[in-house]
């Protein structure tokens, strides 16, 4: 039947399929409008937005890039390096401490792998998904943010836990790829779980950075960012859990230690970032010889951005601590940059402390 | 204005330009979302170059107006036309029509060859011959589910205005469509 809306459907239809903006596309977006936000008002450094602390952990990767002044610098080249397969510019230095040495495990890589088959011979908790408790730290403002994690792949979010009680708008969440890939690599040898995580994460959560084929520094770049956003997921579901330790495992120059934490044993985990910037002039070679007129422009962005903004190399820690037994994430520690290249007031640390646990989703009234 | 309104980040923005983060966490997908639909991968730019301009207006931002989504889609829709023609300057058809003096401005009729390659030949066919305005009005009244009063605020224009425009160009393309051959209920491409 025809009625008077019938050519406003028939556009609706016409509409060009897009895609959701993927992660490096968002993350470049985002860093060229607080830079430009940064340069427009010669801000003395640039710190998040206060609600990026309390908002979805499905952005909270986003949010720890775009910390501070310096952190900017890398979010923008990870950017540029994600779209356009580039050179790497976040480099974890290679020390003596390698994850696997020809194959073999470190003692920082036996450290995880214990926890990993602890995790995996515990029984699980009772629960169909995931609740994790946040509360962040950044200078001195502090917020919280509670995700629910459904073991179907739907995800919840409110600021606090009283909150997912109201929460709408189911969505799958966007590591679901990663932690369905650390599923499978539960009991596999550690180079295989590396192998088939990256295979996983490259095709789904970062298409355009040819994961497979990048540098070992880079691919340990994104193997951290993602299990680090994925480990409060993946509390209570022992198979995930496991896999996730054995790709991190793997990390070349990640230090484990033994520690307590409100008196509990835990894991501290560390790894340094070397941040070496790419120049203008390694940033305008590369778009001279880049055929996508889309990452042309980001690299004469990027390279436009050195000009008027030099950015020194500098290092970055990062140090998630762990229950020795359960795996749960507890604390994540960010210096803002590290004293070493961060003048004062400028680098912006961020704690966050967790509270995990497994429920049921019925008790929220959600599925 | 409630707390959390986009006018009310804005307005903390301008004190504390960082905050101006969160409005880009808000609409970034559907910015992203009609500038792709309308300009293909060159969209992908325009949309943070959306932002990038919002920033630099945000001072004459409308207060009164919680939500900022319609003046986003304005800006964006702005740029999209200015890429649209920058795109498609110089060709030698649009010459010619300008020579024979046929229209003031030969690209405010014609859909130019880098919008036309991304709406496909179809919706191309149906919406060529419409005056850019129109065009403009009509886009986001159904592609982004925007009132009449929203996509005044995005074009900039009064609201009767808008219904004009919106009006005019469904009658344009109901009759484009029946030149085609097409029938507004075939929903396929």
């Amino acid at each position: 039947m025809v009625d008077d809306n019938d050519d406003l459907r028939w556009l609706k239809a016409q509409r060009p399929s897009v895609e959701p903006p993927d992660a490096a596309t968002t993350l470049w977006a985002r860093a060229a409008v607080l830079a430009h936000a940064e340069q427009s008002q010669q801000l003395p450094h640039l710190v998040a937005p206060t609600a990026a602390e309390s908002r979805p952990a499905a952005r909270r990767g986003l949010a720890r890039f775009l910390r501070g002044r310096r952190a900017l610098a890398v979010a923008a080249a990870a950017a540029v390096v994600a779209a356009a397969g580039v050179a790497a510019v976040v480099g974890i230095p290679h020390t003596s401490d390698k994850g696997l040495v020809n194959s073999v495990p470190t003692a920082q890589a036996k450290t995880l792998l214990a926890l990993s088959s602890r995790v995996l011979a515990a029984p699980a908790p009772p629960g169909d998904a995931t609740l994790v408790q946040r509360t962040t730290t950044l200078s001195s403002r502090q917020s919280t943010g509670a995700d629910l994690y459904l073991d179907n792949g739907h995800y919840y979010y409110a600021p606090t836990v009283a909150g997912l009680h109201d929460a709408t708008g189911v969505v799958d969440y966007d590591l679901k790829p990663a932690i369905e890939a650390a599923a499978g690599v539960a009991t596999a040898d550690p180079q295989t779980a590396r192998a088939a995580f990256l295979q996983a994460i490259g095709s789904t959560l970062y298409p355009k950075v040819g994961l497979p084929d990048a540098t070992r520094a880079q691919q340990d770049n994104y193997i951290w960012i993602t299990a680090i956003d994925a480990l409060g997921a993946a509390y209570g579901r022992p198979e995930v859990l496991a896999g996730m330790l054995n790709v991190l495992a793997t990390i070349d120059g990640l230090t484990v230690a033994h520690d307590t934490y409100q008196g509990r044993p835990v894991l501290e985990l560390t790894l340094t970032a070397h941040v070496v910037p790419s120049s203008p002039e390694a940033l305008r070679a590369e778009a001279a010889k880049a055929t996508d007129a889309g990452i042309r422009r980001k690299l004469l962005w990027a390279a436009k951005q050195r000009d008027s903004h030099p950015e020194a190399p500098y290092t970055d820690v990062e140090t998630p601590t762990l229950n020795d037994q359960t795996g749960a994430l507890l604390v994540y520690q960010d210096d803002g940059g590290g004293p070493q290249a961060v003048a004062a007031g400028e680098g912006v640390a961020v704690t966050i402390t967790y509270d995990v646990s497994r429920v049921a989703a019925a008790d929220y009234g959600l599925r | 204005m409630p707390d959390d309104s986009d006018a009310a980040v804005i307005a903390r923005s301008l004190a504390d330009p960082e905050l101006f983060g969160e409005l880009f966490d808000r609409h970034w997908p559907a910015v992203y979302r009609y500038c792709r639909s309308r300009a293909g991968t060159d969209g992908e730019d325009l949309a943070a170059e959306t932002f990038r301009l919002a920033f630099d207006r945000r001072a004459t931002y409308e207060l009164d107006r919680p939500d900022a989504r319609p003046w986003l889609l304005g800006l964006a829709t702005n740029l999209i036309r200015n890429h649209l023609r920058s795109c498609s300057r110089g060709t030698r058809a649009l010459e010619r029509l300008a020579e024979a003096g046929s229209v003031d401005d030969p690209t405010d009729t014609i859909i130019e060859r880098t919008e036309a390659a991304q709406l496909g030949p179809t919706l191309a066919q149906a919406l060529d011959g419409m005056p850019s305005r129109d065009r403009d009005a009509l886009l986001l009244f159904a592609w982004n589910d925007l009132s009449y009063e929203e996509v005044g605020v995005a074009l900039n224009v009064p609201v009767g205005t808008v219904a004009s425009r919106i009006s005019r160009a469904r009658l344009q393309l109901r009759a484009r469509l029946a030149e085609l051959g097409c029938r507004p209920e075939q929903t396929g491409s």
